[in-house]
Order: structure tokens, then sequence, then C-alpha cells
């Protein structure tokens, strides 16, 4: 999968868990640009992530996660073990 | 104890001023558990020592802070977590000490009662069982409630077990008339059950034995609009046998002329239930059987709660900072 499509999938996480279609992401993307991603909605991203790609998060595995690219870091990372 | 770069502890006495002021600066709303000096000292200092919480800070600024009940005084106690406060700026720093408070207080289990619905993501995230706490309800049979919104009653036969239930007259009867239920998460201990139920702070309740000394209800009637609820606040018992005291407690509310008699509870099977008498209250039940009388609020009221995975949990609607009154602070 490439990042364009790990992007789209993310995006897809995003727009279902906040419930807003209009959503854009790019790696760069951080809670300063959505209102509603507190850290109660980076835990049920990163649960919504690890469902969507078969892969166990725990809380070493979430410590520097600050933005959209950081998860696609740690989807790579994951996946690759 | 350190977790993503912050610093956790427990909280030591003398702080209890600066976890009041964090809560006030990071919750919406100034607290009746931490600004009632009653609900404070009862819940979070036991002991009269170090108050109940656990902080985590960050170049010495309290950057979160966790409150946690004790349901016995044992060295390692099982608890439930209560108020969980975390400044945004300090990203990861609640959970970062939710996932440290039962090791910081050496707890053998940890819950916790009431939480959002949203909330319980993260305690799943953390290894917890998170689930809808139950509701059920057992209507008197009259012909019209003046508490409880019923479009469909439905009275469920009681079988005759022939257990009855006396009256525990004070906390020193305890012991002689209760059997504590170590297999039970939390466990209870008779610390705990002589605190909480004889000496809880602007509210009273009615402590019963079963016969056998195997099961312990603790209940409230709540008086409302003329009339009165028959509430059951606990149950500590083998969750099997609950059904035995099902006869017991329609008496219990016939006795009392309550209109209905309702339980908040998860850990007890929806058939023993039933087989108690009770009707289970869904979530988009047509029934109405409010939770907040005083004054009355005619809707029902969802609760969750977490749970670390145990072999009999059982969570009543009284368990960690629950089934309190509504004491406002200005």
């Amino acid at each position: 999968m490439n990042d364009a499509e790990l992007l789209k999938k993310l995006e897809d996480i995003f727009r279902e868990n906040f419930d807003d279609d209009t959503i854009t992401l790019t790696p760069a993307t951080s809670p300063d640009d959505i209102e509603e991603w507190d850290s109660l909605e980076q835990i049920n991203l990163l649960t919504a992530l690890g469902a969507e790609f078969g892969i166990s998060l725990g809380l070493a595995d979430i410590r520097g996660v600050h933005t959209v690219g950081d998860m696609m870091a740690l989807v790579r990372g994951k996946a690759g073990q | 104890m350190t977790g993503g770069g912050f610093s956790l502890r427990l909280a030591q006495e003398g702080e209890e001023q600066a976890i009041v002021q964090f809560l006030d600066a990071h919750w919406e709303w100034k607290l009746p558990l931490v600004h009632v000096p009653e609900f404070f000292n009862f819940y979070y200092k036991p002991d009269g020592a170090a108050p109940q919480f656990a902080l985590a800070l960050q170049d010495g600024r309290i950057c979160a802070v966790a409150g946690f009940i004790r349901a016995n005084a044992n060295e390692t106690p099982d608890i439930w977590a209560s108020i969980w406060a975390a400044d945004d700026a300090a990203s990861g720093a609640g959970m970062e000490l939710m996932a440290a408070l039962p090791e910081l207080v050496h707890a053998r289990f940890c819950a916790v009662n009431n939480i959002r619905k949203k909330v319980t993501g993260l305690y799943r995230f953390l290894g917890y069982e998170a689930a809808r706490l139950p509701h059920y309800y057992r209507l008197s049979g009259q012909g019209s409630y003046r508490v409880a919104r019923i479009q469909a009653a439905r009275i469920l036969s009681v079988p005759e077990t022939g257990l009855s239930l006396r009256r525990v007259p004070c906390a020193q009867a305890l012991a002689d008339m209760f059997h504590l239920q170590p297999q039970l998460r939390p466990f209870k201990d008779y610390w705990y059950l002589s605190r909480r139920y004889f000496s809880y702070p602007f509210q009273s309740y009615d402590v019963w034995a079963s016969e056998t000394g195997e099961h312990l209800l603790c209940t409230r009637i709540v008086p409302v609009n003329g009339t009165c609820v028959l509430r059951v606040a606990d149950y500590v018992g083998d969750p099997q046998q609950f059904w035995l005291l099902g006869r017991a407690i329609d008496a219990m509310m016939r006795e009392a002329g309550a209109e209905y008699v309702e339980c908040y509870c998860a850990g007890i099977p929806p058939e023993v239930m039933e087989k108690a008498g009770f009707c289970a209250r869904g979530p988009k039940d047509s029934n109405i059987i409010p939770n907040y009388l005083s004054p009355p609020l005619y809707e029902n009221t969802e609760y969750y709660y977490a749970a670390q995975p145990g072999e009999t949990v059982l969570m009543c609607k009284a368990d960690g900072d629950q089934d309190r009154p509504n004491i406002p602070v200005l």
C-alpha cells in the first residue's frame, strides 16, 4: 500500500470517527486542525486504526503520535513486524 | 514511577488544595466530590492521611489527577477509579496516569462506575472491559404510576424460595449476620460495608442480610411525587443466587408502598434477574424508569462502567462514587 492509499484509509477512519465527510488529511494534519480531536478521540482513532490494519497497539506505541504522519509511520512500523 | 515523560506518583498529605485547584481549572464545573468536605473526606481520605489521588507531573507541575476509592482495607486493595482529569496541553498525561494507577496503588483489581459512553474506548484501550450497566425494575402492579411512565406493564412471577431477609441494625452487627464474599471483584470487606452503608454522609441506607448470611442487600426508599421508589443500591453475594431474594424484595416493595423497585447491576445474568422478578429496561425502552428522583426527571438514564477482567465482577449502583445526593457547589 503506497502512502496515498494509506492516507485515504486514514481519512476514511477520521471521517467515520468524527462523522464529517469534509475532513481532508495530509501527513501534517494534527489536533490543531480538527477541533474535536482531543486525547479521547486520539484513542478512538488509534483503536479504529488498529482494527482496520489488524495491528495491536499499546500505550508505548502511541506515545509520540501527534500527527497523521505519525499514524502512518505507526501503521507501517507495526505492519512490518 | 515514570511514563511517557511524566512523573507518576500518589498524592501526599497536604496536596489536597493543589488537586482541587487543578480540577477547578480542568473540569467543566466545580465538582461536589472535592468541594463538599463530607464527600472529599469520605471518599478520598478514609484514614485521614494523604488524599487518595494519583498525580502525573512534568517539571513539578500537575498534568493529570486520578482519584480512587478503596473497596477494602487490604494492602493490595480492590479499587474504583473516580475523578480523572488531565491538562489537554500535556498530551498523554491522562492515559499514562490511568494506566499506572493500579500499580501505584498496589491494587489487585480496578474498576470504574458511571463513565460516559464515549470514554469506554479509553478504558478498553487500557485492557479494561467496558459496557453498559444494565438497568432492571419490578413494578408493583398498581393501576397507575406517578413516577414511572409505563407503556407496557409486565409483572413477572417470583418463586417462593423461603429465603427471608433480616435487617442489619448497625455496622457492629454486620460480621455476625453476613459472611464476606471474597470471590467477588471488587471484594468488599466489613470496613467498606460499614462505612458505605452505615456512615455515609447525607444519605442513609437499609441493609439486609439473608438468613443464611450469604447475601447482603443495601436499599434506599426514595420519596417522590407523594409515593416512593425502592432502590437497590448494592448486592453482595453469589450473582447466580440473586433470584433467591426476589420474593423478599417484592415484599419489601409492597411494605414500603413503593410503586416500583429498580436496580442497576452488572454481573448478575439477565435470566437470574428475571427469575428474581425484575424486567430488563432496554436502552430504547418505551417504559420510563427514572433514575433522577429529587426532583424527578422522567427519562431513562444510561450508565456505563469499566472493569479489569475478572472471574466474578459485580458492579452495582452504589459502587465507586455513585448513588449520592446532588449537592450543588456555588
